[in-house]
């Protein structure tokens, strides 16, 4: 799918754009500055991408190229000033804190670092997330979770006694127990081993396909490439290529030439 | 969401380091002990200059107009309490004589200054049912009760033991339990005005006779359901001006005045306290703020998730607000322990009350509270952003 | 030269080190301020020996303090005058009178010392002046002390009020000070104190003073008068009665017990705070400190890495607490008007330098423990 239905910028720097209900994500022209003044450092430039639902997208980059800023971003944790972001529908651009607030509500973050609270359970650390929004008995829907991630048998433990892997299932469980259609993961498995790792990813993948729900992951692992739909490289703020996941291992495969090579 | 469905986050988060709570708790409970014992330092100090005074067993009280504290040694004559009991309201009225005598140690005949509390054993001079219950000991020539709080400088202050008053033969027949005050020296003395008599009727040419004709605290009881102070209002009226006339609670409270006015009790304790107070402050931020430190990347997950800054403003003062009361607790035990060393040590009155226990908790909370709202400005400041990378 | 680890690990969380350094600095100030406290109620008890012209003093041994004194033969005193090495010998006659404010018309007990007006009993420039002196030996006229309190009314030269019913007119002014004994203090010519205190004689003094010669060996000279005097006098040299006076004050009041806790009690508090930070430090760097075990660092290094720490925390938490100190003993002098004369002096200073050493070195030595217990195999798991 190709993201360049971008429509001129207005004069407030806004930009305007039909809503789309199949699209989870859409962004314009979205640039974001980092300090003020003389000190002003432009970390995006110019994106503009659409992201449907069910969609697994991985972005990656070297480091410092704006990935993680762009995924903050997408997870209405800053405030943004130029272009267009609509996250489910809902322009983020020009929002307060507060109201921004409450679009993360309906987000699923997922961290490198698991984040859980050792002073609580599994269960507990999840029935936080309930607790923002949810209704009926917290406990039930937390551990239906942990059941589905494969952690019934965990749910009282706490992080203390987990494995790395199954401490990063609890914080999955944590982010998928709202049902958000759109989860954001932040190198989910640079703290895992191989085999945690895959599983965690296939959870994921798993997921995306029941709920119809949309991941963006910020990923240098190799490993789990294969989950995506699509991957997105970000090169110094800039978008250097969107590519499907089979044009991606041919272009990446060294025994296949670039295909750009013949369009010179 | 109801409130009390909430996961315990604050509870949890305390909790979940036992040693560490242990810590945090000593720290609040020694900044609370802290604050008791200065507190109480000045209360004792207070209270110790009434106790004796709240046990008159008055209603009102009349002295001489110069008698504006316990030391001033001025007496009034005996005939304003005749004349007070014609007053309609008055049941009866009787004297207190007070004096100072030396009392030789019986042991290493050293002698040191006691107050001497004389009254007829018919009168019931004073509500403590040990005194009540001996006055007829004190019928025998050169006999005295004796407190059993005095200093220990008085040496043996048993029953039987014998001794010397102002150079005269004294003998202990019983023991009562008051303690001292400034105005004391080093101990209370009770015997009968007609033992009196033989002690002070005929001193030494440089001191002051004294004979049953001059009183220094006059003690009126009241009918029944009478007013005292409108009584203590119509005698002072009608009275000739060398006498005053108060109700029993005036007298405690005037003398109450005086130390508070003449010395600094006061100032020195309360500064003291103030001071445990920003202690306790500074301790209960360093707890609070550590937990904020160690638990930063979860709280600002939390705030990613959509919580707001309110909901992890009441998770800081929650845990303040346990820490003031889990810490209280042991706190105001050691400090009632503390207290009644500090009794058996000096004989200083050391009273924990309701209202001073209640007092040091409030501002045990409030202490905590304004360490929770400077610690909690971390936990607002986070950026949920800074959980990516 | 090493790396500085203690010193670095503490500048590391410079919100933390500022509340340690806070703690630290107010348990420094409240052991400062108790001890002051102290320190200044023993001047106040005793503050009038230094302002009386003598080197010796002779009191009954019946005496506890200045103001319950018992009188003793002025034949003593006049013993003591052909010893050598004695300069002059003084009588001071001491007492209570009621004193009447003039405005409000009510009584107040004033301590009255009765001295020959000729005698440089007091240090005091203006009791030498030749118009002191004329004032001392008029008939009914009195000296005042300007710190006594308000309640005794104005202190106006001139101003006739009455003294125990006698009727006394203010003759001049001093500067003394009262002390625990006196409220207000006046100094009358003996031939008053004789008036107003009828039917004392001046053959009974309450104190005597013995002023040397320049130049003499004051402990021999109590000593040589210790040899020749009766029991029914005590000599003791200025140090001696002011010890006396400020045990009895001191004793009575209990302040020297609650001040003394109250040191104890802060002591432990600042024990706690030191504690608390060595202890988080010490939990948060684990791994670190792990590690240097696994590297080949002895557990004596990562304890003094701790103790470091603990010394250095004392030091930076000792000079503030210093300065608020001073700065509060200043405040406590000039809000009691005098009343409590805080002043620090080198001792105290020295003595809650080490006391904070110490207590941090302890609260070091119970936080230590879980590093001299770290498993170094730790770091791998």
């Amino acid at each position: 799918m190709e993201a360049n239905g971008a429509k001129p910028v207005t004069q407030n720097g806004s930009v305007a754009i039909a809503d789309n209900p199949d699209l989870a994500v859409q962004i314009r022209h979205l640039n974001y500055y980092f300090g003020q003044g003389e000190l002003r450092k432009q970390a995006l430039f110019d994106i503009s991408l659409d992201f449907p639902r069910g969609q697994i997208a991985i972005i990656t980059g070297p480091s410092g190229s704006g990935k993680t800023t762009f995924l903050s971003l997408i997870g209405a944790l800053r405030t943004l000033h130029e272009g267009s972001l609509k996250v489910m529908g809902r322009e983020l651009v020009g929002m307060n804190n507060s109201q921004l607030v409450g679009v993360r509500r309906g987000i699923g973050f997922i961290f490198q670092a698991h984040n859980l609270f050792e002073s609580l359970t599994a269960c507990q650390n999840v029935e936080m997330a309930v607790e923002l929004t949810g209704s009926g008995s917290k406990r039930a829907q937390a551990i239906a979770v942990l059941e589905q991630l494969g952690l019934g048998q965990r749910v009282d433990y706490k992080p203390n006694s987990l494995s790395g892997g199954q401490k990063q299932r609890v914080a999955i469980a944590r982010a998928l127990v709202n049902q958000p259609q759109l989860i954001l993961a932040d190198e989910p498995t640079a703290a895992l081993d191989k085999q945690s790792g895959r599983d965690v990813v296939n959870l994921m993948q798993q997921l995306a396909r029941e709920q119809k729900c949309t991941i963006l992951m910020v990923t240098h692992d190799n490993r789990i490439l294969d989950v995506a739909d699509r991957i997105i490289n970000l090169v110094d703020g800039r978008l250097e290529s969107d590519t499907s996941m089979t044009e991606f291992v041919t272009t990446h495969d060294p025994k296949n030439l670039d295909p750009r090579m013949f369009m010179l | 969401m109801s409130l009390l469905k909430r996961t315990p986050l604050a509870w949890l988060n305390l909790t979940h380091d036992r040693r560490r709570l242990l810590t945090s708790l000593g720290g609040v409970a020694f900044a609370v002990l802290l604050m008791f014992m200065f507190n109480g330092f000045k209360n004792a100090l207070y209270d110790s200059q009434v106790q004796l005074l709240q046990l008159l067993n008055a209603d009102i009280i009349i002295t001489n107009t110069q008698k504006y504290n316990m030391f001033v040694p001025e007496p009034f004559a005996r005939r304003r309490l005749y004349q007070a009991r014609a007053f309609e309201g008055v049941e009866d009225a009787y004297p207190l004589y007070i004096n100072t005598a030396n009392w030789k140690n019986a042991e290493t005949k050293a002698t040191r200054p006691v107050r001497v509390l004389a009254f007829n054993p018919q009168d019931p001079v004073l509500r403590l049912p040990e005194v009540q219950t001996q006055l007829a000991k004190l019928q025998a020539p050169e006999t005295v009760l004796i407190d059993l709080k005095s200093r220990p400088e008085l040496g043996p202050i048993t029953a039987g033991v014998e001794t010397e008053l102002g150079d005269r033969h004294v003998r202990v027949v019983g023991n009562y339990s008051l303690g001292t005050d400034f105005a004391s020296g080093n101990g209370n003395l009770i015997m009968s005005d007609q033992n009196y008599l033989r002690y002070f009727a005929q001193v030494d040419p440089e001191d002051e006779e004294r004979d049953l004709s001059t009183v220094d605290v006059g003690l009126v009881k009241i009918a029944e359901n009478a007013d005292p102070e409108r009584i203590a209002a119509i005698l002072s009226e009608n009275l000739p001006k060398d006498v005053k006339v108060i109700t029993q609670e005036g007298f405690v409270q005037q003398e109450l005045t005086y130390w508070q006015e003449n010395t600094n009790i006061g100032f020195v304790f309360s500064l003291l306290t103030t001071m445990a107070f920003i202690v306790g402050i500074i301790l209960v931020y360093q707890i609070l703020y550590t937990d904020v430190s160690d638990h930063w990347a979860e709280y600002a997950t939390l705030k990613a998730m959509g919580y707001r800054n309110f909901f992890l403003l009441g998770v800081v003062l929650q845990e303040a607000t346990i820490l003031s009361i889990l810490g209280f607790i042991p706190g105001f035990c050691i400090s009632v322990l503390l207290y009644n060393a500090t009794a058996n040590a000096t004989g200083l009155l050391m009273q924990m009350t309701t209202d001073r226990a209640l007092s040091t908790l409030v501002a045990t909370f409030i202490m905590c509270l304004i360490s929770g709202a400077i610690a909690v400005r971390k936990v607002q400041a986070t950026d949920p952003a800074e959980v990516f990378g | 030269m090493r790396t500085p680890l203690a010193w670095l690990n503490l500048l590391h969380e410079r919100t933390r080190l500022l509340v340690a350094i806070a703690g630290v600095a107010f348990a420094v100030l409240l052991i400062f301020m108790n001890l002051g406290f102290l320190g200044a109620l023993s001047l106040t008890a005793t503050q009038i020996y230094d302002q009386m012209n003598a080197e010796i003093f002779l009191r009954s041994p019946q005496t506890l303090e200045i103001s319950t004194t018992e009188p003793f033969p002025i034949e003593r005193l006049y013993q003591v005058a052909g010893v050598e090495g004695v300069d002059q010998v003084m009588p001071v006659y001491v007492g209570y009178q009621q004193w009447r404010n003039p405005e409000t018309r009510l009584s107040r007990a004033m301590f009255v010392y009765g001295i020959n007006p000729r005698d440089p009993v007091f240090r005091l420039p203006e009791l030498q002046t030749s118009e002191a002196i004329a004032a001392l030996q008029r008939p009914n006229t009195v000296l005042i002390d300007q710190l006594s309190r308000p309640e005794f009314g104005p202190q106006t030269i001139g101003l006739e009020t009455e003294s125990d019913r006698r009727r006394v007119e203010i003759g001049g002014q001093f500067t003394l000070g009262g002390g625990f004994a006196s409220d207000g203090t006046l100094i009358v010519g003996d031939q008053n104190f004789l008036r107003l205190f009828t039917p004392r004689t001046l053959n009974r003094i309450d104190i005597g003073l013995i002023k040397l010669q320049p130049g003499t060996n004051i402990e021999a000279v109590a000593k040589t008068l210790r040899g020749m005097l009766p029991q029914d006098v005590e000599v003791l040299t200025q140090e001696e009665i002011i010890g006396r006076d400020r045990d009895f004050w001191i004793g009575t009041t209990s302040t020297g017990f609650i001040f003394s806790m109250g040191v104890v009690v802060s002591f432990i508090v600042g024990t706690v705070i030191v504690y608390q930070i060595l202890y988080t430090d010490i939990s948060e760097h684990m791994p670190e400190y792990a590690t240097l075990k696994a590297m080949g660092y002895r557990s004596r290094y990562l304890f003094q890495v701790v103790l470091q720490e603990a010394v250095i925390l004392a030091v930076m938490g000792y000079v503030p607490g210093l300065i608020l100190s001073l700065g509060l003993y200043e405040l406590t002098t000039n809000a009691t008007n005098g009343g409590l004369p805080m002043a620090m002096n080198l001792g105290r200073l020295v003595f809650v330098l080490l006391l904070t050493v110490t207590m941090c070195a302890v609260s070091g030595l119970i936080s230590v423990r879980k590093v001299i217990t770290a498993d170094p195999a730790e770091v791998f798991s």
